[in-house]
């Protein structure tokens, strides 16, 4: 399985980003290898409008079936996420990446309920 | 936790509605801050934090967000394909035959500078306005913003604000960044709240201040940030008062204070201060005693000079 967490950084030590949409970097995380990559998302970041929604199109296209975040996507991104059937953890902010990871593990981190 | 954002707290001001007295209580909360803090105002759509606030020596850098379409004269056909294409009508036909774009209408889009068969149209990115990194009368630094006539605020424009504002408090040793944060529940106030430690929202006792304050609370609580609610002009209507009251209480979200109605919100506007300086010494007990209570729960105890 994938998860997918916003980030500052392209490193499994950066920290976790608490903006979902306008995050600088995602970073991915593939549970049954333990491999970290990183995808690049400062197309997003200064994007002019309609951030959240094309970093949720980017989420589902790079087959993440989990997202963990600092506050959550606001509604039209939460939308997006949705309808791929991703499910969304929050309350990773001031944790690194690999922390976040070790969160969601332990079952510390929030599930988002969308609407 | 990770060094660089354990240290720094976000402490957001929001309303849903207008005119509940948000800025002036932001502003005042400003003043109490003092250089322990750096402000930054991201209701830039209607930006009026620095009237109360009148920040100098301003440090100013422009901003720039979307594009615009332009065309080169010299390679226009005047086919007016561009103007068949476009949503908005923003291609007007000249003298000669050629065609111009005109720049408040472009939504920039990019639909015509993709079909022009003589490639004549350009997106060009616009400059939208400028940020500034200003210091206020109390010493303390306030990142804002100013648009151009035409120009809307967006996400990216309050992320920029916020991010430069917590990258200030970061170089500076602030432990505190406090944010005057945009109207309503869309982009700009999802990126407002993005990364807060605690939201403070501040509503008034009418149909309109109880309804927006429940959407904006709702995002508030599925963004799971702590809260705290002022209701200001308390004894205007007691009725809508007590259904406040109670929905703060029924979401989780501590009652800050009530403050009266108070004509010195509007003196001191007009004098250009905040109501910590003109206010009577109740009021800025009041507002003291309010800071002081979010300084606590965000970051356990008074703000350290």
């Amino acid at each position: 399985m994938k998860l997918i967490i916003t980030a500052a950084n392209n490193n499994p030590q950066s920290d976790v980003d608490p903006r979902f949409g306008r995050a600088a970097w995602l970073i991915v995380h593939d549970t049954e290898t333990g491999e970290y990559s990183a995808i690049d998302n400062s197309k997003n970041k200064s994007a002019p409008g309609g951030a959240g929604p094309q970093t949720a199109r980017i989420v589902i296209e790079n087959g993440a079936s989990v997202v963990i975040t600092g506050n959550g996507p606001g509604a039209s991104a939460a939308e997006v996420l949705r309808q791929g059937k991703l499910k969304v953890f929050t309350g990773a902010a001031g944790m690194s990446v690999e922390q976040a990871v070790s969160a969601y593990r332990a079952d510390k981190l929030t599930e988002f309920q969308p609407a | 936790m990770s060094d660089s954002t354990q240290q720094l707290k976000e402490i957001v001001v929001i309303s849903g509605k207008g005119g509940t007295g948000k800025t002036s209580l932001t502003a005042s909360f400003a003043m109490l801050g003092g250089d322990r803090i750096v402000t930054a105002d991201c209701d830039v759509d209607a930006a009026d934090m620095h009237l109360l606030l009148q920040p100098e020596d301003s440090i100013s850098e422009p901003f720039f967000s979307g594009e615009a379409a332009v065309v080169e004269p010299d390679k226009c056909l005047g086919c007016g394909r561009c103007a068949r294409v476009c949503r908005w009508d923003a291609f007007k036909q000249i003298a000669g035959g050629k065609y111009r774009v005109n720049q408040l209408d472009c939504e920039g889009c990019g639909y015509c500078a993709r079909i022009c068969p003589a490639g004549a149209i350009t997106m060009v990115e616009q400059q939208i306005g400028h940020c500034y990194n200003s210091r206020i009368r109390n010493g303390g630094r306030m990142i804002h913003a100013r648009l151009q006539i035409g120009a809307e605020n967006s996400g990216k424009l309050v992320a920029k604000v916020k991010n430069d504002a917590k990258q200030l408090a970061r170089d500076t040793g602030k432990q505190l960044v406090l944010v005057d944060g945009s109207p309503g529940i869309g982009c700009p106030v999802v990126s407002s709240l993005s990364g807060a430690s605690y939201v403070i929202l501040v509503t008034e006792p009418t149909v309109s201040g109880l309804h927006d304050l429940q959407r904006v609370a709702e995002l508030v609580i599925k963004f799971n940030i702590p809260a705290g609610g002022i209701i200001n002009k308390a004894d205007l209507n007691p009725e809508s008062a007590a259904l406040i009251r109670r929905f703060l209480s029924e979401h989780s979200i501590t009652l800050l204070n009530e403050l009266p109605y108070d004509e010195s919100f509007s003196s001191a506007m007009t004098a250009g201060k905040t109501v910590l300086e003109e206010g009577s010494p109740q009021l800025r007990q009041i507002i003291r005693n309010n800071w002081n209570t979010v300084c606590t729960a965000v970051c356990g105890g008074e703000l350290n000079s």
